[in-house]
C-alpha cells in the first residue's frame, strides 16, 4: 500500500478500498461461477423449455415445482436420495471414528496405513464407479467369482432389486469412509491432554472418558464432518450413474440423477432446473440448521 | 561477388520452400476450415478414420475427430443444442429423435442439389441416389433432409449353431420355439450347479435403446403405441390417437419378455446394453440373443470372440401379432445450425458416407451394413460374407420400420417405457401395473403437448 501510494502519490487509495480492487477479479470469477449459474437455474426453473422446442419458451410459474411435487417417481427419488445419504454417513462416520481413533496414535506402520486408507478419496468417482460396475457383474465380476469359490451363490448385486441400492451405497461409503476418517483423525489429534489426564486420576472408566470428555470436546468436529458427508452424499451422482444409470426401474435414482434425466433423457429443462434447486434448498437448510446449532454450542461453550 | 551471388541464392531457395505450402494450400477448395466431427466411434469406421488425411490433403480442411461413448455423444450434443453454441461442426443424427431434433440441424437439400467438387476420389461419385432410400427417408423430416446415414441396423436373432446343432433344438421363428429354445440350451455344462450358458440376452438398461427393444416386443405382439397404429404427430393428431401402450398386446409382450429374460437370461440383464449383450456372447455365455443384426460380424472375429464361426443370424421369431420382433435403427450424420465452416462439414459428410469411401471399409472394417444397396450386393461382399451377408439381407427385408412412431416429444415417452420395461424385467412392478402407469404418464405427455385439443 506504501509502495502505491509512493508510485501513485494523487491516486493513491485508501488501504482498504485498495484491499477490495486486489480481490474484486477473484470474486467476479466466483460470482460469475457460482452465483450467475444459481440464478440462471432459478428463472430456468420458473420457464417452459422442451428443448425440441427451441421457440418455445416462456414463463409459467411454478408450475414445473408442482408437476414435480405431485408426480410419484420424484418423491421415490427424494426417498431413495435420504435412504442413501443417511445409511451411507452414518456407517461412513462409525467406520472412520474407528479407524482414527485405531490410527491416531504413535506406530510403527500408523503413516503407511493412514496413506493406504486415505486411497479411495483420490480416485475420480466415475472411475470408481466403472470400476464397481465390472467388479459387481453376475457373470463377468470378480466379486462374485471369489464367492463362488467358497461355494457362495451371490446375487445379482446391481440388478436385484433387494440389493441394488445396497450395492452403491457400500462404493459410497468404501470411497468416502477416507474423509471421514480424515476428518475426526484430526480433530483426535487436536484435543487437549489435559481433561483425559484429570479424568484418569479420577479413575474414569474407558467407557466414560469416551461419553464424558471425547464425546462433548469432538462434537464440532463431528458435526462438521457430518455436514460435509451428508451435503456430499445427497448430491451424488457419478457412481450411481456408473453403476447402475438409476435402475433397476427406478431403484437407484437419486434426486440429482432424476435431475439428469429430466435434462438430457427428456429434455425437460424447466423441470430439471426445478429439480436442481429443490436440491438446493434441501441442502442449504439443512446445513444453515446444522451452523445455528453449533453456533449455539459455541456460545454455550463460552467461545 | 560470388558470396553475395551464394547468399541471394539461399534466400531465394528458403523463401521458394516457405511459399510452396502457401501456393500449394492456395489452391485447396476449402484451406483454413475445419471440420470438428462429434461422434461415438465403431470398429466399422476405424477404416475410414484411417484414410481421413487423404480428405485433408486433397481439401486443405482439417478434420478433427471428437469420438466419445454413446450416451456421452448425445448429452455432449444435447448441451450444444441448449446453449445454440455448437462446437461441433458435423455430428451424430439418430434416427429415432430425428423429428424431435429437426429444428436443430440445417437442412441438407440444397448441399444435396450442389454439383459435388471433384476434390478426392468419393466425391466425384457422391449421389443420394446410391443410398438405400428407406435409410435416407428416415432422415428427411417435412421435407427437410438434415442428415445421411452411415449406419443402419435392424433386429436379427444371433445363435449358437453348434449348440443347437448338439442339443438338437430348432432355430425359432414364433415365440413358443423361442420360449423352447432358451430352456433347452441354459445350461450347466460342467456339472457344478452354476449355469454356465443361459439361454438368452436382450437389451434391458434405462436407456433409449431399450425403447427400441421394448416397443420392437410389443410390436411384434401387434401392439402399437398409438390408437389404430398412427405413426406420425400429423396422423397421431388428426385421429386423436390416444396412448395404448397398456393394451392386452403390450401387456403379453411384457409378460412373455419378462418371463423369458428373468429365467432363461444373465443374472444382471437388466443391467444391459448392447456391449454387455455382445460380450456375453463373445464369450460363449450365451445360447441367443435378439439385437442388431450387425453384430453377427463381431461375433464370428476370431480377434475378439471366444465363440468365432460358431454363431449364426436369423430372423427373429414372429409374435402372435404375425410381426417379426423389431428393433431398427438408423444413424446418421448432419450440421447444426449455427455451425462453423458448414460448406466444409458438408464436403466432409459427403466423403464419409459416399459409395466409394464406405466400399474400402467393407472388408477391413468387417462392414456388413452400408447405407448403399450396390455394395450389399456386390461380388466382394458377397465372396467376403457369404452366408452371413445372406442372413444380413434377409433380417433387412424382415424389417418394418413403423414400429416406432416418429413425433416431435418421443424422448420423454420413450423413456417412460423404458422404465415400465426395466420395472417389469427386474420384477418389481407386474406388466399390468408398469404398463398402465406408463400409459397415464404418456397420455399426459401428450395432452400437454396440445395433440388432442
Amino acid at each position: 500500500m506504501k509502495i502505491t501510494k509512493h508510485l501513485f502519490p494523487k491516486w493513491h487509495l485508501k488501504d482498504k478500498y485498495l484491499g477490495v480492487l486486489y480481490v474484486l477479479p477473484a470474486m467476479f470469477v466466483l460470482l460469475g461461477m457460482t452465483l450467475y449459474p444459481f440464478l440462471y437455474c432459478i428463472n430456468l426453473s420458473l420457464q417452459k423449455w422442451d428443448l425440441f422446442q427451441p421457440n418455445k419458451r416462456y414463463y409459467i410459474g411454478f408450475t414445473n415445482y408442482i408437476s414435480l411435487f405431485i408426480d410419484p417417481n420424484f418423491w421415490n427419488a427424494l426417498k431413495t436420495t435420504i435412504i442413501f445419504t443417511v445409511v451411507s454417513v452414518i456407517v461412513s462416520f462409525i467406520i472412520g471414528l474407528v479407524l482414527a481413533s485405531l490410527l491416531a496414535g504413535k506406530g510403527r506402520f500408523v503413516g503407511a496405513f493412514r496413506t493406504i486408507f486415505v486411497l479411495p478419496m483420490i480416485i475420480t468417482p466415475i472411475v470408481i464407479g466403472t470400476g464397481f460396475k465390472y467388479l459387481y457383474d453376475p457373470t463377468s465380476g470378480i466379486l462374485n467369482y471369489v464367492l463362488s469359490l467358497i461355494r457362495i451363490t451371490a446375487p445379482a448385486w446391481t440388478t436385484n432389486p433387494k440389493t441394488a441400492l445396497l450395492s452403491v451405497i457400500m462404493v459410497d461409503i468404501w470411497q468416502w469412509t477416507p474423509f471421514m476418517f480424515l476428518i475426526l483423525i484430526a480433530g483426535i489429534q487436536g484435543l487437549p491432554k489435559a481433561p483425559f489426564e484429570a479424568a484418569a486420576c479420577d479413575g474414569a472408566s474407558c467407557w466414560q472418558i469416551l461419553k464424558n470428555v471425547t464425546f462433548p470436546l469432538m462434537k464440532p468436529v463431528v458435526l462438521i464432518a457430518l455436514l460435509f458427508r451428508a451435503i456430499d452424499s445427497f448430491r451424488t451422482f457419478d457412481t450411481i450413474y456408473a453403476i447402475t444409470s438409476g435402475g433397476p426401474g427406478m431403484l437407484t435414482t437419486t434426486l440429482n440423477l432424476f435431475a439428469y434425466i429430466k435434462a438430457f433423457k427428456m429434455y425437460r429443462m424447466g423441470e430439471a432446473a426445478a429439480v436442481a434447486i429443490i436440491i438446493w434448498t434441501i441442502v442449504f437448510i439443512f446445513s444453515q440448521l446444522l451452523l445455528k446449532y453449533l453456533s449455539t454450542q459455541k456460545v454455550v461453550q463460552g467461545k | 561477388m560470388l558470396r553475395r551471388v551464394i547468399v541471394v541464392t539461399i534466400m531465394v531457395l528458403i523463401a521458394l520452400i516457405i511459399s510452396v505450402p502457401v501456393l500449394g494450400a492456395a489452391e485447396k477448395p476449402l484451406q483454413g476450415q475445419v471440420v470438428v466431427v462429434c461422434n461415438w466411434p465403431m470398429s466399422i469406421l476405424d477404416p475410414v478414420h484411417k484414410i481421413i488425411k487423404e480428405f485433408e490433403d486433397a481439401t486443405g480442411a482439417r478434420v478433427l475427430l471428437d469420438l466419445m461413448g454413446e450416451s456421452a455423444v448425445r448429452e455432449r450434443l444435447t448441451m450444444e443444442f441448449a446453449t445454440k453454441n455448437p462446437v461441433h461442426n458435423v455430428v451424430l443424427l439418430d434416427c429415432w429423435n430425428s423429428e424431435e431434433l429437426k429444428d436443430y440441424f440445417v437442412p441438407l437439400n440444397d448441399f444435396i442439389a450442389q454439383k459435388s467438387k471433384p476434390v478426392v476420389n468419393g466425391l466425384d461419385d457422391f449421389n443420394i441416389q446410391d443410398f438405400d432410400p428407406s435409410y435416407v427417408n428416415i432422415m428427411n423430416v417435412d421435407g427437410q433432409q438434415i442428415g445421411l446415414p452411415y449406419y443402419w441396423e435392424v433386429a436379427g436373432l444371433h445363435y449358437r449353431k453348434d449348440l443347437f446343432e448338439k442339443y438338437n433344438v430348432k432355430v425359432p421363428t414364433n415365440i413358443d420355439e423361442l420360449l423352447e429354445a432358451a430352456k433347452k440350451l441354459t445350461l450347466d455344462t460342467n456339472g457344478d450347479g452354476i449355469i454356465d450358458i443361459y439361454g438368452i440376452a436382450m437389451r434391458s438398461v434405462r436407456g433409449e435403446d431399450s425403447g427400441l427393444m421394448c416397443s420392437g416386443a410389443a410390436w411384434s405382439f401387434g401392439g402399437t403405441w398409438f390408437e389404430g397404429g398412427a405413426a406420425t404427430a400429423k396422423e397421431i393428431r388428426e385421429k386423436k390417437a390416444r396412448p395404448s401402450v397398456n393394451s392386452k398386446q403390450w401387456i403379453d409382450a411384457f409378460t412373455f419378455y419378462g418371463n423369458l429374460l428373468s429365467n432363461y437370461g444373465p443374472p444382471g440383464v437388466t443391467s444391459y446394453s448392447w456391449p454387455e449383450v455382445m460380450r456375453d456372447m463373445e464369450e460363449g455365455k450365451l445360447a441367443m440373443d435378439i439385437d442388431a443384426n450387425y453384430f453377427v460380424g463381431p461375433y464370428n472375429d476370431p480377434k475378439i470372440s471366444k465363440v468365432a464361426g460358431k454363431v449364426s443370424l436369423a430372423v427373429p421369431p414372429k409374435g402372435p401379432g404375425g410381426r417379426v420382433n423389431q428393433h431398427g435403427f438408423v444413424c446418421g450424420l448432419g450440421i447444426p445450425k449455427g455451425a462453423k465452416d458448414q460448406e466444409a462439414a458438408w464436403e466432409f459428410i459427403k466423403w464419409y458416407t459416399a459409395k466409394s469411401t464406405v466400399a474400402r471399409s467393407i472388408i477391413p472394417g468387417m462392414r456388413l451394413n452400408p447405407c448403399h444397396p450396390a455394395l450389399i450386393e456386390s461380388d466382394e461382399y458377397k465372396k467376403a460374407f457369404g452366408e452371413i451377408g445372406d442372413a444380413m439381407l434377409a433380417t433387412a427385408a424382415a424389417a418394418d420400420w413403423e414400429y416406432m412412431p416418429r413425433f416431435p416429444e418421443i424422448s420423454q415417452p420413450t423413456f417412460i417405457l423404458v422404465d415400465a420395461w426395466s420395472n417389469v424385467i427386474a420384477g418389481i412392478k407386474t406388466p399390468e401395473e408398469a404398463l398402465n402407469e406408463a400409459q397415464k404418464e404418456i397420455l399426459k405427455v401428450m395432452t400437454e403437448a396440445g395433440y388432442y385439443k
